[in-house]
């Protein structure tokens, strides 16, 4: 089957995800509940099931992204830090007491972009920007994040550090439409930018030399990329929170299906990273059933993706291959 | 099924008992780190808080605890900083540190009482066994009969019209609310509500969806949020009824989500606030 097939099914999958997933709420669940909508369906799981899908597609690309950037197939946003550099520009905010939907994203922004660049330079001025050092320094700057954030739990109240708790695990809640709009510009945006340095990324993922042999700007392409891929984790992190390997389950599917090729592969991950979410967090609402509370929806990707990452970590070999 | 077993289990509450950890205490106790506000709270109350040397940081009632050394919060109490503080009784909850850290304080020689307080029960028998251990037995009980009685009018009055069908949250983002085993839960019925949210734990997190499905006539916030932001929440929840939004009931101080000395005196203003009598 062509790509091309293949990216129109892939479609049409969030597209029915979509409208089975506006059947599956709290209160009652009727799959095909979107052939004749309520007020419910309407105004309070179409919301949710939007903000999903951009929280997904986000996530998704943004993985595609840093794992090019970083030629490294186990760099997730969650894993290489930006997550953490953007849940602490959130928690600022948190703890600064910003709650404007309009300003809480560019702390978490900023922290992600922060990060991002922070690791970025460190990499440049140490002359280690090879693959391994950036992952690393990912991990350590996670962990160094994750202290700060830890270190702000402790000092503020023991509601608003619940609240930041609860923040971290992942949530998709209903946001209003003006935030949904917001925060789908944002994805928009930095889409955009991938999407058309995606033959860049193409060749970026060749290594260094290659790359500047073959007369790529590398470091302001990497730069822009690196940066746009920050925009979106920042967006994300602002509204969801803490959800992890949705960035490292789908582009790994997606390049089973779609090759290396990042011009098929961005468009391919802003779509089954949207479904993946879709279905994660229509379980998150299932679960209300079994235990009259709900999941966070970071705890159901981590279920998946966990394991998945293991599985990868020790077919590792075949999977550099890949690249 | 997975539920019905679940909900077996959280329904299931025991009536703790006091355990000491450590030394046997003195026959005087002079020298107290209090690690649940609701603890130091007691002692005060009682007229012994002059023995009171150390407190978490949420501490914040009466005035005197602001002065007070800190040895840390709920889970991350200090062991240093108790012991070099030379007290003769660490008080704390169940839930105060982990078990280990207690048995840990236990060990360097210091008396540990875990007093268990998260339902009412437990605390009139932990106001009452305080009374005793601090020598202020009739005080204790007579505090504990007034505040019995005083909650007994209220229910007497609530019961005179029906309860209103109420959510109490706890957090926004995400909605966390009080669910069947929190003592938040077990005060309700003295202001006039009822909680509607049966199953789910103590403090189950649920979506809009099941909020508005659950028809609460009343929203009680205990989030301790500005009157403001706790308002704005709540008016911009779509679907919910304008009856239910024109009833949110904003706390204001911590009294009530502490089951302490003040609770009563916190349920009866309230009371007051609500139904405009005693």
């Amino acid at each position: 089957m062509n790509r091309f097939a293949t990216l129109i099914l892939l479609g049409l999958f969030l597209t029915l995800v979509f409208l089975l997933a506006l059947g599956v709420g709290t209160s009652s669940v009727d799959l095909f509940a979107f052939l004749r909508p309520d007020e419910i369906v309407l105004r309070l799981r179409l919301p949710r099931v939007i903000l999903a899908a951009l929280v997904g597609a986000g996530l998704a690309a943004s993985g595609v992204t840093f794992q090019a950037l970083l030629r490294n197939p186990l760099a997730d946003p969650y894993i290489v830090g930006v997550s953490g550099g953007a849940a602490l520009g959130g928690i600022v905010a948190l703890v600064l007491g910003v709650t404007s939907h309009f300003i809480l994203p560019a702390f978490a922004f900023m922290g992600a972009a922060g990060s991002a660049l922070a690791i970025f330079t460190l990499a440049r001025w140490s002359g280690r920007s090879d693959p391994l050092s950036l992952l690393l320094m990912g991990v350590i700057f996670n962990a160094f994040a994750g202290a700060l954030v830890t270190f702000v739990k402790t000092i503020v109240s023991a509601t608003k550090a619940q609240e930041i708790l609860f923040w971290l695990m992942g949530v998709i809640g209903v946001e209003p439409m003006s935030t949904l709009l917001g925060l789908g510009l944002y994805l928009l945006v930095a889409s955009i930018v991938l999407v058309l340095f995606s033959n860049a990324l193409n060749i970026l993922v060749l290594g260094e030399e290659k790359a500047l042999a073959l007369g790529l700007e590398t470091t302001s392409i990497r730069m822009a990329c690196f940066l746009a891929a920050a925009l979106m984790v920042g967006a994300v992190v602002a509204f969801a929170g803490m959800v992890g390997f949705v960035g490292l389950v789908v582009p790994h599917i997606l390049r089973r299906m779609f090759g290396a090729d990042h011009r098929w592969l961005l468009p391919a991950s802003l779509l089954g990273g949207a479904g993946f979410m879709v279905v994660a967090d229509a379980l998150a609402r299932l679960t209300f059933y079994c235990f009259g509370t709900e999941i966070p929806v970071g705890v159901i990707t981590a279920f998946t993706g966990g394991p998945f990452f293991l599985i990868l970590f020790c077919r590792k070999d075949r999977m550099f291959a890949a690249h | 099924m997975i539920s019905s077993v679940a909900a077996f289990f959280i329904s299931v509450q025991f009536m703790a008992a006091p355990i000491w950890l450590g030394p046997k205490p003195p026959n005087e106790v002079k020298r107290i780190v209090s690690l649940a506000p609701s603890m130091t709270e007691l002692v005060f109350s009682l007229h012994e808080g002059d023995r009171v040397v150390g407190v978490t940081r949420y501490a914040t009632w009466p005035e005197a605890v602001k002065t007070l050394p800190k040895v840390g919060g709920f889970i991350d109490p200090d062991i240093e900083s108790i012991v070099r503080l030379k007290p003769d009784l660490v008080l704390s909850i169940p839930t105060s540190g982990g078990a280990d850290r207690m048995r840990q304080i236990g060990k360097m020689g210091v008396s540990v009482l875990v007093l268990p307080a998260q339902t009412l029960e437990e605390l009139w028998a932990a106001i009452d066994f305080l009374g005793e251990l601090l020598g202020r037995g009739v005080e204790a009980k007579a505090m504990r009969q007034t505040m019995q009685k005083e909650l007994d009018l209220l229910e007497k009055a609530s019961s005179r019209r029906p309860a209103k069908r109420t959510i109490v949250a706890l957090g926004h983002r995400p909605l966390v609310v009080a669910g069947p085993g929190s003592f938040v839960d077990s005060f309700l019925g003295a202001l006039g509500m009822r909680n509607v949210v049966m199953r789910g734990g103590n403090f189950p997190q649920i979506d809009l969806e099941a909020l508005v499905d659950f028809r609460p006539e009343l929203i009680f916030d205990m989030t301790l949020k500005s009157e403001e932001e706790v308002q704005s929440f709540w008016q911009a929840i779509p679907m919910m009824g304008q009856d239910t939004k024109n009833n949110i009931v904003v706390l204001q101080d911590d009294a009530l989500l502490r089951p302490g000395p003040r609770l009563v005196q916190g349920l009866k203003s309230l009371h007051l606030q609500l139904w405009g009598e005693p």
